[in-house]
This record gives C-alpha cells, structure tokens and sequence, in this order.
C-alpha cells in the first residue's frame, strides 16, 4: 500500500520544514539582539510600579543594560531602595518620583519631573497595576472603579502627557504590561479582567494610531509571576501545568520585546492558545479554564484581599 | 479514491455535519420557546435611540415589560409611547438615567424593582463613541467614554446581579463592538472601552457558570444609528455590511434566546477578528477595507476641532 506512507511522508517533511524554519527564526532573532548589546545604554526608561514585583526586576535587567531610569510606585522607602540597587549595578542616572498613578496631578508632576531632569523619555513602560479578586456580585463598586483608574485609566492618562513628547522627536516606545487575564478573561476578577482587556485595547488602537510615526507600541502578556499579585493561588497553580515565571523572565523576555520591536508577546505558550480560542470559539475556550487551571484556582483568586 | 482524499473528505464531513448539528440545535432551542420574551421584564440603558430603540420596539412587539433608561427624556417618552401602541398591554417604565452617575444607576435599579420585583434580562447598551488624535485627546471625553460605555456596565451589572443570583435565574447582555475585538486608529478610548466589555463578559461568563445566570456579548457590526450617522454613505460602499438597527435588534434577541456567549452582526469581519487575535499586528491595515475613509476621517477630527476652535 504505497498511498498511506506517501500521506507519511509528507507530514513528516512538513513537519521537519516547520521545526527547521522555527530553528532559524529563534537563531535570526538570536543574531538580532546580540547585534546590538547596548541597546538600552543611555535610553531613558520610565517604570510605573518599580517599588517591586515586575517593575522592580526590569528597573534591575535595565539598569545592568546602563539605561537612565525614572521610577514611579506609592511607596517612596521601597523605591529609593531600588534605586540605590539599579546605581550600583550600573544605572548612570535613576530618578525616583513618588506617584500614585490614580491621580491626574501626580501623573503630570511625573511627566514634569522626567522631563525636566531628562529633557525626554525613550522608553514608557505602563505596568503598574494590583488585583482585586471576588465575585463581581460581592466587590462594591467603589473597587470596581479603582481597579479600572489605577490598572487602565493611569496608564492610559501618562502615555498621553508623553506622547507629544515622543511625537516631537519621532521616536519613543510604550510598553504596555497587561496580562493573560486581558486575553482570556477569569472568573472571580472580572473587574482586573475588564482593565486588562482594556489595555490589551488600548495596545491595539494606539499602535495602529502612530504607525509610521517613529513610536513603537509593544504589548506584554505576563502570565503566573512569582509576585505578591499571586500571593494567594501559588499553592494551587503549582499544582497545575501552567508555568510560574521568576520576575526575571518576565524582565528578560519583556526586554527582548522592546529591542526587537515585537507587537505582543505571552509568557506561557498554553495561556496564550487558551486565549486565541477565547476570541475564535468563546464557549469551547470555557472549556480550558476547567482543564488548565486546577480546581480551586478561582475561589482561591476570589478570597484575595478579603 | 485514495486513503488522504477519503480522509480529507471525511474531515470536512465531521465540520459540516457538526456546524449543522449545532444549527439544529439552535433551531430547536428557538422553536421550544416561541414566547421566551413574554412577560420577561427586560432593562435597556441607551434606549432612546438606535440600537437600544430598536431592541426595545422588537422587545415590545413580543410581549415584554420594559424599563427604558436614557439622558433625553422626550426621546425615551416617544420611544416608549411607540412600545405601548405596538404591545398596549406592556408594560413600560421610563427613568431618566445618565448612567456614568452611580446614584443614579443605583436609582434606576430601584426604580424597576419597585415597579416590576425582578430584572429577567439586563440590556447594557448606552454607549458614545468620541474620537480624535491620542495625544489630543481631551481628557474629559476620555474619562466619559470609559464611565459611559464601560464602568457604567460593569456598575450596574453589579447592581443586578444579586438580585438574579438569589432567583437563579437571569442574562446580562453586554452590546461590545466588532472594535471590542479589533481596535481602530483615532478613538482610542472607544476601543478601550469595548475591549473592556468584552473581558467583563468572558470572566462573568466563566464566573457565573451553572448560577442560572446567562451572559451574551454583542457586537454589531456597523448599524445606522446616530452615532455614526455623519459616515453611513461611506459604509454603503464598503464589502462589510451596514445594519438598520432593527436588523441588529432581531439578531440580538435570537441570540439571547439561544443564550449565546457572543454575537458577531457582521460575520464578513470575523476573520478579521480571528487572524487579528492570533497574529496580533498582521492586520493592522485591515481597518481600511472594512471602514470607510470618511468613518476614520470622522473620527480623527473630532477631538482635534474643539481644540482649534480654542475650546
Ligand atoms: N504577577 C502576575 O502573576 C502578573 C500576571 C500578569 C500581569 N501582571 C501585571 O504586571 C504588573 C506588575 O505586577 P506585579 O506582579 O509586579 O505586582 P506587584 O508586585 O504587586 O507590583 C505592583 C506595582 O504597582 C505599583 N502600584 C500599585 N498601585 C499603584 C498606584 N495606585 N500608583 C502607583 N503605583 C502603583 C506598586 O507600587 P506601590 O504599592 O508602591 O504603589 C508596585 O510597584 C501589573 O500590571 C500586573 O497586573 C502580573
Ligand atoms: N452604531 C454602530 O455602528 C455600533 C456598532 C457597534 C456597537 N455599537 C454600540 O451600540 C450601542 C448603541 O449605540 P447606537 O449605535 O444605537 O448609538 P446611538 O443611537 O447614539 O445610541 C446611544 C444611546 O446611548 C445613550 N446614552 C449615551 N450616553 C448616555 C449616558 N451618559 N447615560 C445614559 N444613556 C446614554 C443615548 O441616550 P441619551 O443620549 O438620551 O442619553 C442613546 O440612547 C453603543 O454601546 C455603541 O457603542 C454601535
């Protein structure tokens, strides 16, 4: 029966062609960053939510890339701390402005101070950000308004106060951190769901919008990151297949992006077919949740903060 | 015929057979409830035109209570006076509502408890749409579109939901966009806003499993409304279809009757919708085949006009 080992055949050519083009892509894109070592040397990087988590981590990959660094978080202690570290691994300026991102003026007195002290900003990367976990039945709606001030609005409003900024000179770059959860939404946090969703929007309409400008958008989805974020579910996604990413991978892989201006990048391969399959076939993507996630991933997520 | 044409046969066969096997389904599902709306009282915000109008005129011509919330009172009188002659033996509450006000959500959902004891379906439709350059963007339009389109939703969603988890029973509808989806230049907020609901209904819907409580997303494609008025001749010529929003209203109800989890009017922009999920910046050109320049045009405009006008 020669038909069947032809049909054999092919799938296997195919599926060497396949692994072989995936190989010379991860050498290409290899090339591409090692071309290019002091990318971030000298480029100023503003950070909300560098006091720690995601933030703290890239201020350090950055800083060891001798990038000139702004941080903004609440917590001024915490951030002076940081910046003390990212001088001593090779920062040549940090500039630390205390902000809460949820307030137009601190938002302006940051653009102000950045500015002033830096004359522009490279790079913008939007990740501050907290989870308020609960059935949507129980939070009040206060928390429902902050989550979207402080996870969508803030970010939102600081992009605008640069982008003239940007737009002037030609160039920038604005990452934007959201999430998984801005992809495939969770149950039991659907206002963080609706402020990631939100971002991922935001990502989507402002890279069309300045497209030929000079100004890169990049997208970040992390997915479970060993922060404080997930404090609550660690016990119960270790016991899942998803991945637990160190803040340094995340750091490294967002640092990547940026260099080799990618559009979007998802940490975990899984998560991110899961969310392909959220927007293709919304109910059969019900259905990953249940298989992914271990049981009690999302009473867990619900009790956060309570 | 040979083993791989048989077998490529037989693969399209399962997707056919099993596309036409959900149809039935449907079919059927529809058929068993031919009065679903009868006398279910049904809550639409942004009811005093386009969309929400027709929803509520298709609403009354099946016998549904209806409790009509919008800022323009005259509006939301005529739209109700037109349901009353339509159904004159259903019932209609009128409150003035300007949804990005919390106490007034809070209001408007005691109002129909007063009158009616019970939500069945929660129609979150009011919606604006600004636009303009990102970096010009005026930051109380800003602001209004996310309190408007999408915090609005999430509140009052959250003010009914209680009240539908104790009776086990209930839907929420959510009316996203096709932009909820696939972002546009020059209305940046909009498309937030949309993407926003969206995400509120994929994690209610996971949340809210087997609670009684249905969850449908909406997104039109474009329809003949207000709101994009100034561009309709301008989606006349485009390949992707323009709706009348009666065409949308029908659609609506047959997929909250199927209790679907999300409703595409125009299903010519689903690849667009698909692609553009799984390789995020392979279409961003796309918008240009499907809306037309004048929509975009329109869209730049607006916020950069008051400015120039010293505003
Ligand atoms: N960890 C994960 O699994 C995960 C997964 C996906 C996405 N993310 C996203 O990644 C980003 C960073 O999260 P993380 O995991 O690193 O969390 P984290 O360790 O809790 O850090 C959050 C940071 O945001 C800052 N922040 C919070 N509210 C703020 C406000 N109102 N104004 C200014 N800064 C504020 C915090 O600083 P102060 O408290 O000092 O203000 C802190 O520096 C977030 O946007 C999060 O949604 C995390
Ligand atoms: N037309 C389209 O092509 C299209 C496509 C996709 C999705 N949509 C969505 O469909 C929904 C309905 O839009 P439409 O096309 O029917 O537009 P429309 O004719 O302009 O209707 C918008 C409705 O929302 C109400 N509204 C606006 N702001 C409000 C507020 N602050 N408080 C209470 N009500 C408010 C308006 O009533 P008052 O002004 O009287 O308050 C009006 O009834 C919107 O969410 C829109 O985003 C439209």
């Amino acid at each position: 029966m020669p038909q069947p080992r032809r049909g054999l055949n092919l799938l296997l050519s195919a599926t060497g062609a396949a692994f072989g083009a995936w190989i010379a892509s991860r050498l290409i894109r290899q090339r591409r960053l090692d071309s290019d070592p002091l990318y971030f040397a000298d480029k100023v990087v503003l950070i909300t939510g560098a006091s720690k988590g995601i933030g703290e981590a890239l201020a350090y990959a950055l800083a060891a890339r001798g990038a000139c660094l702004v941080l903004a978080a609440r917590s001024e202690d915490k951030l002076q701390a940081v910046a003390a570290e990212c001088r001593s691994r090779g920062a040549p300026d940090v500039l630390v402005v205390p902000t809460d991102i949820s307030e137009e003026p601190a938002l302006q007195n940051l653009t102000h101070r950045a500015l002033e002290h830096f004359a522009h900003v490279d790079i913008l990367i939007n990740n501050a950000g907290y989870q308020r976990g609960g059935a949507l039945d129980q939070v009040g709606s206060e928390a429902v308004y902050q989550q979207i001030t402080v996870n969508l609005i803030g970010g939102m409003l600081l992009t605008q106060l640069l982008l003239p900024d940007m737009l002037a000179r030609g160039s920038g770059h604005i990452v934007n951190i959201s999430s998984i959860i801005g992809r495939y939404a969770f149950p039991y946090a659907t206002s963080y769901g609706a402020s990631k969703f939100g971002m991922v929007g935001f990502n989507e309409s402002l890279r069309r919008e300045l497209y030929g400008t000079g100004i890169n958008v990049t997208l970040i989805n992390p997915t479970f990151t060993e922060t404080d974020i997930m404090s609550d579910i660690k016990e119960v996604v270790r016991k899942s297949i998803l991945r637990i990413d160190s803040v340094e991978t995340v750091a490294q892989r967002t640092l990547e992006a940026i260099q080799l201006n990618e559009v979007e990048i998802t940490l975990d391969p899984i998560m991110q077919v899961s969310g392909w399959l959220s927007a293709i076939a919304p109910r059969l993507s019900d259905l990953a949740f249940r298989v992914l996630t271990p049981p009690g991933v999302a009473e867990a997520a619900a009790g956060q903060h309570e | 015929m040979t083993r791989p044409r048989l077998s490529a046969v037989a693969v399209v066969g399962a997707v056919v057979g099993f596309a036409g096997l959900m149809h039935v389904v449907r079919r059927r599902k529809l058929a068993r409830h031919p009065d679903f709306f009868r006398a279910k009282v049904v809550l639409i915000t942004g009811a005093s035109s386009g969309i929400g109008r027709a929803l509520a005129i298709a609403l009354a011509e099946r016998g549904a209570y209806l409790v009509l919330a919008a800022r323009r009172m005259e509006r939301l009188t005529r739209v109700a006076d037109e349901c009353r002659f339509i159904s004159p033996d259903s019932e209609v509450l009128v409150v003035q509502t300007d949804v990005s006000e919390q106490a007034q959500l809070e209001a408007l959902v005691g109002q129909a408890l007063d009158r009616f004891g019970h939500i069945d379906i929660l129609i979150n439709n009011a919606g604006i749409m600004t636009g303009g350059h990102y970096e010009a963007y005026n930051i109380a339009a800003l602001r209004e579109q996310i309190e408007v389109n999408l915090l609005a939703a999430m509140i009052l969603t959250r003010l009914v939901l209680p009240h539908m988890l104790r009776r086990r029973a209930g839907h929420i509808v959510n009316v996203s966009s096709v932009q909820g989806r696939y972002a546009l230049p020059f209305s940046v907020p909009y498309g937030v806003s949309k993407y926003g609901l969206i995400g509120l209904g994929d994690g209610l819907r996971r949340e809210l499993k087997g609670s009684g409580v249905t969850v449908t997303t909406l997104c039109p494609g474009a329809t003949a409304s207000e709101m994009v008025a100034p561009a309709v001749e301008g989606f006349r010529r485009m390949p992707a279809q323009l709706f009348e929003p009666a065409e949308i209203a029908e659609m609506s109800l047959k997929a909250i009757r199927q209790g679907r989890a999300e409703l595409y009017g125009d299903w010519m922009l689903l690849p667009v919708v698909w692609i553009s999920a799984i390789f995020p910046g392979a279409l961003d050109w796309a918008y240009k085949l499907s809306w037309p320049d004048e929509f975009v045009e329109m869209q730049r405009k607006r916020s950069v006009m008051p400015e120039e006008e010293g505003v």
